[in-house]
């Protein structure tokens, strides 16, 4: 593969952000429907690419450009990170008339997957970071884009300033990683590893700042604390592009990362008597921030009373499992974090898209809002039900399968108590998601309430989100075999 | 039909379900019914079909199989097949549903979601009695947890709310227990299906090799715990009361009849014969927690007020007999078990509908407020006396037939405990016919001589009534007829325990 | 004869069921029609007893089609059968024919009762179950109708349950004895677990191998005694007969006095082989202390129901004592004869107390001879037949026979017989005195007396007969029927009921007419006065009868309160324990999530409120990011990089 080949996804978003701007300049002032044409074909069109990369393994798994790694695993992020555009777009179109945004939000979510799809590629570190901040500023951007509003400016500032802190000490521990290395690639940090470079204390340091920095992105604890306050300011779409997206390309960087440091799968000696294995660092610091990450967000969940801040504390706690994967680092629990990532897409995608109707119809984000929807719009309530359950993980549920395939992973390898810590999770979090439910059907039916419409345009776009939802219980071995097939590009324990 | 017949077992009440929604809004109340009810028939059709099918099949081992390949990464299937065990607990589903869709009648709230949710439900129970793999059968379980939560908690009494969340916590609870379980026998034996893992028991004399007892008994304890909180054994029980307190009397009947006896099925498809030796060992544990619940509920039940807890009360009473009977090891006792499943399978039902009956009319159920019924309501009062005289263990009505099996199995294994548990059966009739004095004997007070509102019951009412007190005398009187349907299998799976267990 | 033992049983069965369904349209609500299926009955049980005095039986492990498979477990099965034997004989001509005459009686003496037809619907399905009772050759079917007995007794003793009292009688009857049944459950397990069969046949050929333990057998049979006492009323199981005449005055003489309260004699009787030495002595004290206590209290009743009662009580005790001195025979006749006496004396009360308009205090009646002529008479032959009356009566011979027994086991067993037979002849005199003779002592019950109609006259005639008659061997029932069973049942050597021996037989005689005469003397030619006078010195001791020695307060206190209590206290530590529990876990992870939720509450919702309130005080602009909030949330995660970091690289 040529290195225009390698950087077709990027050129075709570039492409888009211009034609957007020029678009935009056109039509001075009015807001053409043309933008959401535009940006969609170009998402469509990388979505296409990496399909088609896919479908057609020609991929070959090669470093272009010394920075970039053309793999299975960009494929399936870049295409992931489209579609969540994608999603994200046509959420904002579905609303009325009035709540759609300008050209800027059309090219910021484009350059906002321009980032994503190099960050899952990057392996080069400098590469990496500048994608990284990429999506970053983007972001900053996309959560104070409505200028006139207070919160999201409010909002805007906490990110800018809790992202300037956490980049400040991913780049201070890249460098760290530079000095160990003595290059900027990753490959030559991973062999630096493999020769002894992991025992020098100062490594363990690095290690500890990148994590922060990742974990800033990934809204893993303890730099989560950004994330109830931007996804409450921002708009609905756009916090769900960021708890979709923007947290999928975390996750994206810190397997390459990770992958750099050596990390060995984790495989107890014991069951059920090993909870976590302290052999390496890397692995232990990835368990903690798990175990952490989870508990903390199921905890704090339970307590809000605004749907927004409910489903932030929510994107916390899935953070936490998805790291447990990362922290056990075996091919099958990879494959299970790829396959948590789609199920997470579809239900974390529709439970903004829901909230944002809500919001939109009710002027307010409050869980009372929801009061009596069950009577007052069944089909959105019922939509919305299945997703909340999707997200607790009751079967058939999609979100089930994404967390039986993740704990499978992790008590395959006798990290038990990992396991359990996790299920309890799981029952925690049924307390906080059947909240809404109770909000929506047990109170009964709330007179003089608002009525909350179902525009047509939004009833497809959920059910194309929901019906994956509900029905992939019947057939999700393709989705399983899927998952698999990135597997050998993170070449784990070679 | 012939090799799909189960899938369409349980598809015909998932398809009423999606129709019922279908239904024009103007009409939803009547045509909601309707739609109800003849699923629920053609269901109860189905389930005979499959009874006949089953008979027909020769050769041990399950009939009616559908096997297919579903999920290939996780080598899970789709696999259905019945046992005598699932027929018996099959027709009883469509049997108690049949009569609890007729007692739905009457729901005026959301008609739609009401009987769209109640055919969910039926279809998820039926689902879980013909499941051969885990994954499926955890699937359908989960399946009827939903409706149930809904059911319990819009169409409720006034701590609706309280009784729905409890109740799903507690089965959640269980169901990850179990859901663990089930995924470290898949990852040890890479296999969700029950023939198999209960073959490869038979074959190692356990799962999970040598020397992994502890690993074994962690397994069946959490097998244990999911199914105890359905059954519900103490000290897992305390949601049944609340939950019975609130549901609608429906769904009470479905609860009681249909659903405690999916613990007793788990026990007896899974927990038992994947895990003798741990059984074994922990029969000691099981008996006095049988009996713990037999005696402790019984009292817990003399001195309730409401009437509906006191049959709630009673249900956890009673299905202490069904881990005590397993807990035995004897062919007596699991096959008692497994008649007082189906004995209390009906006979509570028909008391959670008198005790519907009564509320629909009076709106309360405070024992000490009523009296004399029996003489305002004379039909009423025949039938009322006839389900307490069958809960109460009365000869000649299959609650008799249950409770002497298991006791003269259990006997057999655990002499002195099981002497302690049949004080139950004095408790028991005291609290039963304290409440039949206090509700239908003695002087009647004014109020309830109104004939226009407390009406005799009314001809719904007696069909689904009737036709529960003709299966109670039939069962009581001519045991066999039930209990030939799955002894031959049930006694098929005691053996395979017994011989691993190694217990005479 | 299978066909026969059908008829017995199934032509009540079916007169219940179509009773029940159609009674209350058919004409005269259905009486004839129960008459009819129980005179149906009758007959089949006479033409049985025929076949047995003629050298027949039916054993249903000989007779094909008598016993069919019931149920199976593993290699088990179970079967279930009729039997016919000398002793099934007998009782089912007792039980058919007392039960023909009280069917008969009720008709004139329950008319106009609003629930007339479910009267005798009842009745219906009494017979029946008492019939499977006694025709079952198994001891599992025994009980299947031992407690249906139960059930129509608590259906017939709470026939007027709109009242409370019968309503209570009822439930008490019901309660009681079911917790004697526990004894019946215990000693199916035993049996069963051993010999996995219930059949009678097969449970004493183990017992006679030995393969039965003679252990196992004592328990056993102690549960079976104990199922009998709660039936049969015996101490300390007892209290709940007295009550039971709550109910109609017929039940009263069918079910309290003839036939199922004689079930426990006849289940013991049945289960003979399995009693040992050791239990036999159990059975005997039971039936002594029984004997002399309701004795002692019936002197002191005056309700003429009540001393019925005590005097049923005593007298099941005496042939408990029969039973444990193993004078089976001696027992299991006196069953017989004390059903004809007592149903005719049941049955006379009720004549009594349908001419006085349902009176039953004592102490209100008198004089009714002259009004009633032949209640009077058949009355007094009852009386005579109970108190022992010489040569005559029935009671004479089945008395003197247990006593007989009881001597020979030990005197002192036989002393006690005595005194109590004593007691009866003197309390039975009073209560035919009080009733019966001297100055009518409530003129207006004496006013509206009058002799019942024939449909209760009658009965009470042919009663009066066999009283007599009962105790002559007549058509060889004793040497025929009782005796080859009782020989069957009981190891050689061990009966004796006919070993007449002068001296007991002297002291029998002179017990019963010391009693009847003592009686006559106090309560007939003494004036009230003087009986009040000699009465002075025993106050205390008639206080004590006439509270029936405060058993049910002991009950209520020992037994209900607690059981009452403790059901209280579980059920709030079901609610606050258990429950509590569990809801203790959800607060604790409420509480976790409180604690969790403070870097929510103070870090996050804090800087939240707090930028919002320096937007409020300072505008616009970054203002409100110099709230010092922002920098403490920046600062936590700050913090914990340098503590890891700081931890790490040591």
């Amino acid at each position: 593969m040529t290195a225009l080949g390698a950087l077709l996804p990027s050129i075709l978003l570039t492409a888009g952000v211009l034609a957007v701007l020029f678009a935009d300049a056109a039509a001075k002032g009015r807001r053409p429907l043309l933008l959401p044409w535009i940006s969609g074909t170009a998402l469509v069109a990388v979505a296409a690419v990496a399909v088609a990369w896919l479908a057609g393994d020609r991929l070959g798994d090669r470093v272009v450009l010394g920075a970039l790694r053309m793999d299975a695993f960009t494929a399936v992020l870049t295409l992931f990170c489209a579609v969540a555009g994608l999603v994200s777009i046509l959420a904002t179109l579905v609303g009325d008339g009035n709540s759609r945004p300008g050209g800027e939000f059309h090219a910021l979510v484009l350059c906002a997957v321009v980032g994503m799809s190099v960050l899952a590629a990057a392996v080069d570190m400098v590469t990496l970071y500048l994608a990284f901040e990429l999506v970053s500023i983007t972001g900053y951007v996309l959560v104070g884009m409505r200028r006139a509003d207070r919160l999201a400016n409010e909002a805007a500032m906490k990110y800018v300033l809790f992202g300037a802190v956490s980049s400040g000490l991913m780049v201070y521990g890249l460098s760290l990683l530079f000095g160990l290395a003595g290059g900027t690639s990753l490959e030559a940090l991973r062999a630096a590893v493999v020769s002894g470079a992991s025992s020098q204390p100062v490594f363990v340091a690095a290690v500890v700042l990148v994590f922060a920095g990742f974990a800033f992105k990934v809204s893993a604890a303890p730099f989560h604390f950004w994330a109830p306050d931007v996804y409450q300011g921002a708009p609905t779409a756009v916090a769900g592009f960021l708890s979709v997206a923007s947290k999928a390309a975390g996750f994206a960087g810190l397997v390459r990362v990770v992958l750099a440091l050596g990390a060995q799968p984790a495989t107890a000696k014991e069951p059920i008597a090993s909870f976590l294995p302290w052999g390496s660092p890397v692995a232990a610091v990835l368990a903690v921030a798990a175990v952490l990450t989870m508990t903390v967000g199921n905890l704090a969940a339970c307590r809000q009373k605004d749907l927004k801040r409910l489903l932030a504390y929510s994107s916390i706690a899935h953070a936490g499992y998805m790291l447990m994967a990362l922290a056990v680092w075996t091919p099958n629990a990879m494959s299970a974090l790829v396959f948590y990532l789609v199920t997470y897409l579809f239900m974390n995608l529709a439970a903004f898209l829901f909230a944002g109707i809500v919001v939109r119809a009710t002027g307010s984000s409050s869980i009372d809002s929801l009061h009596g929807l069950g009577f007052r719009n069944p089909w959105l309530a019922a939509a919305f039900t299945l997703v909340m359950l999707s997200l607790t993980g009751i079967p058939p549920m999609l979100g089930f399968l994404g967390k039986l395939v993740l704990f499978e992973s992790v008590l395959r390898e006798g990290w038990v108590w990992f396991a359990v810590i996790g299920l309890l999770n799981g029952a925690i979090s049924l307390y906080y998601y059947a909240l809404p439910l109770r909000r929506m059907y047990l109170e009964g039916v709330a007179e003089g309430a608002p009525p909350v419409r179902l525009a047509p345009g939004a009833a497809v776009l959920a059910a194309v989100l929901v019906l994956p939802v509900v029905a992939f219980f019947l057939w999700w071995s393709p989705l399983a075999d899927w998952a698999r097939t990135v597997v050998p590009s993170l070449r784990i324990g070679s | 039909m012939g090799s799909n017949l189960l899938t369409l077992t349980f598809l015909i009440p998932l398809a009423g379900s999606l129709l019922v929604l279908l239904v024009p809004k103007e009409s939803a109340g009547r045509a909601c019914r309707w739609v109800n009810l003849l699923t629920s028939l053609a269901t109860f059709g189905a389930t005979l079909a499959v009874w006949s099918g089953w008979s027909k099949h020769t050769g041990g081992g399950y009939a009616l199989v559908e096997d297919a390949a579903w999920i290939k990464a996780f080598s899970i299937r789709y696999h259905l097949g019945v046992d005598g065990v699932s027929v018996a607990l099959l027709l009883l589903t469509s049997f108690v549903s049949l009569g609890g869709s007729l007692a739905s009648w009457n729901i005026e709230k959301s008609p739609k979601g009401y009987h769209s949710m109640f055919l969910l439900l039926l279809g998820g129970m039926i689902g879980v009695f013909m499941a051969l793999d885990m994954f499926l059968f955890y699937l359908f379980w989960e399946i009827m947890l939903l409706p149930m939560y809904f059911l319990i908690g819009i169409w409720g009494g006034p701590r609706r709310q309280y009784a729905a969340i409890k109740f799903f916590l507690y089965t959640l609870a269980g169901s990850v227990l179990m859901l663990a379980a089930i995924v470290l026998i898949w990852i040890k034996h890479g296999t969700f299906q029950i023939p198999e893992i209960v073959a490869l028991v038979k074959a190692h004399g356990g799962l999970f090799g040598e020397g992994a007892e502890g690993l074994r008994i962690a397994c069946f304890i959490a097998f244990f715990v999911a199914f105890a909180i359905k059954v519900p054994s103490f000290p897992f029980h305390t949601w049944l009361p609340d939950a019975h307190v609130e549901a609608p009397t429906p769904i009470s009947m479905i609860l009681a009849g249909v659903l405690l006896k999916m613990g007793g099925y788990g026990l007896i498809r899974m927990a038992y014969p994947f895990f003798p030796t741990a059984a074994a060992t922990l029969g000691t544990t099981i008996v006095v927690i049988s009996l713990i619940s037999i005696v402790y509920a019984a009292f817990v039940a003399m001195a309730q007020t409401d009437f509906k807890k006191l049959v709630a009360y009673s249900s956890v009473s009673h299905m202490g007999f069904v881990t005590l009977g397993l807990a035995s090891l004897t062919p007596e006792g699991h096959n008692g078990a497994m008649y007082m499943m189906l004995a209390h399978g009906t006979i509570s039902p028909m008391l959670f509908m008198i005790v519907g009956v009564i509320y629909e009319r009076a709106h309360h159920r405070d024992l000490d407020r009523f009296g004399g019924l029996a003489w305002a309501m004379p039909t009423y009062g025949v039938l009322a006396a006839f389900g307490i005289f069958a809960s109460l263990g009365l000869p000649a009505l299959s609650g008799f037939i249950a409770e002497i099996t298991v006791f003269l199995g259990s006997f057999q294994s655990f002499p002195r405990l099981t002497l302690v548990a049949t004080v139950g059966m004095v408790v028991t009739a005291a609290y039963y016919l304290i409440t039949l004095q206090k509700v239908y004997l003695g002087d009647t007070p004014a109020v309830y001589r109104d004939k226009a509102h407390y009406p005799d019951v009314s001809r719904r009412e007696l069909l689904v009534l009737v036709p529960l007190a003709i299966v109670t005398l039939w069962m009581g009187i001519l045991p066999d007829g039930a209990m030939s349907i799955y002894r031959g299998d049930l006694e098929g799976i005691l053996e395979g325990v017994k011989a691993i267990a190694g217990k005479p | 004869m299978l066909t026969l033992a059908l008829v017995v049983v199934l032509a009540p069965f079916g007169g219940f069921l179509l009773q029940s369904a159609f009674g209350r349209r058919l004409p005269r609500q259905g009486d004839w029609l129960t008459i009819a299926t129980i005179g149906a009955s009758f007959a089949a049980s006479c033409a049985l007893l025929a076949k047995v005095l003629g050298g027949e039986t039916l054993d249903p492990a000989v007779v094909a089609g008598a016993r069919f498979d019931w149920l199976r477990f593993g290699d088990v099965v179970w079967r279930v059968g009729v039997k016919v034997d000398g002793l099934t004989a007998v009782m089912l001509f007792v039980v058919t024919l007392v039960a023909f005459l009280v069917h008969v009686f009720s008709s004139a003496y329950m008319k106009g009762d609003p629930k007339y037809w479910k009267f005798f619907a009842w009745l219906q399905m009494f017979s029946t179950s008492m019939l499977v009772l006694v025709l079952a050759d198994n001891l599992l079917v025994l009980f299947i109708g031992w407690e249906l007995v139960g059930l129509c007794s608590y259906k017939l003793i709470g026939f007027w349950s709109e009242k409370a009292a019968p309503g209570n009688a009822a439930r008490k009857a019901f309660i009681t004895t079911r917790i004697g049944d526990l004894g019946m459950v215990a000693a199916l397990m035993l049996v069963y677990a051993q010999t996995k069969s219930f059949a009678f046949e097969d449970m004493f050929r183990a017992a006679t191998t030995g393969s039965l333990d003679s252990q196992t057998c004592t328990w056993a049979s102690l549960g079976l005694l104990f199922a009998a006492m709660g039936k049969s009323a015996q101490f300390p199981l007892h209290v709940w007969l007295p009550d039971a005449m709550e109910g109609p005055t017929p039940v009263s003489a069918l079910i309290h006095a003839a036939t199922m309260v004689a079930a426990g004699v006849y289940l013991v009787g049945r289960c003979y082989p399995l009693f040992t030495d050791a239990s036999l002595l159990v059975v005997a004290a039971v039936g002594g202390v029984t004997a002399v206590m309701a004795g002692l209290i019936a002197l002191a009743q005056d309700d003429i129901k009540k001393v019925l009662a005590y005097s049923t009580v005593s007298q099941l005790g005496f042939m408990f004592l029969g039973l444990g001195c193993k004078a089976w025979h001696a027992a299991l006749f006196h069953l017989t004869t004390h059903a004809f006496f007592k149903a005719l004396m049941f049955l006379g009360s009720g004549s009594v107390i349908h001419a006085c308009h349902h009176e039953q205090d004592m102490r209100r009646m008198g004089g009714l001879w002259r009004k009633m002529p032949i209640t009077g008479t058949t009355f007094f032959v009852g009386v005579l037949a109970i108190a022992g009356f010489p040569f005559v009566t029935a009671g004479f011979y089945s008395k003197d026979a247990i006593l007989a027994g009881a001597w020979h086991m030990h005197p002192a067993l036989a002393w006690v017989g005595l005194g109590a037979a004593v007691l009866t002849a003197f309390y039975m005199f009073r209560l035919f005195a009080m009733t019966f003779l001297g100055k009518p002592k409530d003129e207006h019950v004496f006013e509206h007396a009058h002799e019942s109609p024939l449909p209760m006259t009658l009965p009470l005639v042919v009663l009066g007969v066999l009283s007599v008659v009962a105790g002559w061997d007549l058509v060889g029932w004793h040497t025929k029927l009782l005796e080859p069973t009782a020989a069957a049942v009981t190891s050689a050597g061990s009966v004796h009921g006919h070993e007449h021996s002068e001296v007991v037989m002297t002291l029998a005689i002179v017990a019963g007419l010391f009693g009847l005469v003592a009686g006559f003397v106090l309560f007939a030619k003494t004036s009230p006065a003087r009986v009040a006078a000699l009465k002075r010195p025993f106050a205390a001791l008639e206080r004590a009868f006439a509270r029936k020695f405060g058993f049910d307060e002991l009950y209520r206190e020992l037994v209900l309160r607690p059981a009452y209590t403790l059901a209280k206290i579980l059920s709030w530590a079901d609610a606050e324990g258990v429950d509590g529990a569990v809801n203790g876990i959800g607060r604790t992870a409420r509480s976790a999530s409180r604690g969790s939720g403070w870097a929510d509450a103070k870090v996050v919702d804090g800087a939240v409120r707090g930028t919002g309130a320096a937007v409020l005080a300072g505008g616009g602009g970054l203002s409100r990011l110099q709230s010092g909030r922002f920098r403490t949330y920046v600062a936590a995660g700050v913090v914990v990089v340098a503590t890891v970091l700081v931890v790490l690289s040591f």
